[in-house]
């Protein structure tokens, strides 16, 4: 080829993919790690671990839950279906007091004795400070053995409020609730309503 | 930032309708505080009218694993809400090893199957590890029973050294006394007598007690550990008594 010679060349296809597609890409991965996250697949599969794998690994504390079930009773809980653990937090003094309501081992709500369940349950909570508890939660199971709804509350919080430094606003900044599984819950709270 | 859960959010704003209708004596106490709980979370107004830019910002939060209470052991105390069911079962398969083993059934069919599915749920619970042990002390069938429950007793050991706590290695050695005088007052009761190691393993947990805490109720337990021992009431492993 001489340098006279003409060469017709189609003009260079581009490579890539388009700035289009790239944002495409970029939202579909997007999309995907919340749905993982949501998921939590990543904990699932073993690929991170969870909070509660990393802290929760000591021997549930038998005594201590016994006398916070004892204290539910004298509170006026029907304890059936109700079973409390003491979770020892690895590596340091404090317990997690983890109360579950089990409708599908024959709790109801309708068992109960006292006029206001909340109040009555944080009156045994804050004595149960007293066993070195600092953070307490509830888990509420259905009929059919489904989790739906946990809460949690520092048992801090609970003392200052049984002793009138807290308001009832000012208690429920300090609550966080999690649910795994809404339309169950949903489902059976529009039955409980009904 | 709270973690104040998208899906708790939606929750509250969809029952708001039937919150509100529900006038209910047992119910209202609780509805009330779940009210109040959407109030102070910012997620409704006080007249119950949900507020969506809240909502959209915990989804996001949330969807991405941003979301968090402010406190380590309070995202642990949700998490484990969640992975509670791991716990659970491994307690039922304990309690049903229990039973098995204080109801007399054939240890290696019967009772070590669902220690083995406790251990393998929660292998950091020395309690499973203690259960086992038991068992293994009390299988006749193996001639290798007290050797393996000797492991099992070590490893129990291990797990609760630790964890750096010394009340911890106490509330092992008590799970594990208990479960041992539990085992031989069952045995008294149906006029049988447990393996010789099932009394070896009282004295040296009792002395082992006692050398912790210095009380003397120890030292006598061990002292009547010893005298079965020294009395023969007792099966022997390979023999008939």
């Amino acid at each position: 080829m001489t340098k006279d010679t003409e060469v017709k060349t189609k003009p260079p296809k581009k490579k890539g993919f388009p700035f289009g597609k790239i944002i495409l890409l970029i939202f579909v991965l997007f999309i995907l790690v919340a749905v993982l996250q949501y998921f939590r697949i990543p904990q699932k599969i073993g690929l991170i671990k969870s909070p509660a794998d990393n802290l929760f690994t000591m021997t549930p504390d038998s005594e201590k839950a016994l006398i916070i079930m004892d204290n539910l009773r004298a509170a006026g809980l029907n304890t059936r279906g109700v079973e409390v653990y003491v979770l020892p937090v690895a590596g340091t003094d404090h317990n997690l007091a983890m109360i579950v309501l089990d409708a599908s081992k024959g709790f109801s709500f309708s068992g109960y004795y006292g006029t206001d369940p909340v109040k009555d349950f944080l009156t045994v909570i804050s004595q149960a400070q007293g066993e070195g508890i600092n953070r307490a939660a509830v888990t509420y199971y259905d009929e059919e053995g489904r989790q739906l709804v946990a809460a949690t509350v520092p048992t801090d919080a609970i003392v200052a409020y049984s002793q009138g430094k807290l308001t009832d606003n000012q208690l429920m900044e300090k609550v966080d609730v999690g649910t795994d599984d809404l339309w169950a819950f949903i489902g059976v709270i529009k039955d409980q309503l009904k | 930032m709270r973690r104040t859960v998208l899906i708790l959010s939606i929750l509250i704003i969809g029952l708001m309708p039937f919150l509100s209708a529900c006038d209910s004596g047992e119910t209202q106490e609780l509805i009330y505080w779940a009210k109040l709980w959407a109030i102070v979370h910012d997620i409704t107004d006080a007249d119950g009218n949900p507020n969506y830019g809240t909502v959209t910002r915990f989804a996001i939060g949330e969807a991405f694993g941003l979301g968090t209470t402010g406190d380590e052991e309070g995202d642990a105390a949700i998490d484990a809400a969640r992975t509670l069911n791991n716990i659970r079962q491994a307690e039922d398969e304990a309690d049903q090893g229990w039973e098995a083993l204080n109801g007399g059934k054939h240890i290696q069919e019967g009772v070590l199957p669902h220690f083995n599915k406790a251990i393998d749920m929660r292998p950091d619970d020395w309690s499973y590890r203690n259960g086992r042990g038991i068992a293994n002390l009390e299988d006749m069938d193996n001639p290798d029973g007290a050797k393996a429950a000797r492991e099992d007793f070590d490893k129990a050991n291990e797990i609760a050294k630790r964890s750096g706590k010394p009340e911890e290695y106490l509330r092992m050695l008590k799970n594990r006394e208990q479960a041992l005088a539990r085992l031989v007052a069952i045995k008294n009761d149906d006029h049988a007598v447990p393996a010789k190691e099932v009394y070896e393993e009282q004295s040296s947990t009792y002395n082992e007690l006692y050398k912790l805490t210095g009380d003397k109720i120890y030292l006598l337990l061990k002292q009547q550990a010893d005298t079965n021992l020294a009395q023969g009431y007792y099966w022997t492993r390979g023999t008939d008594n």
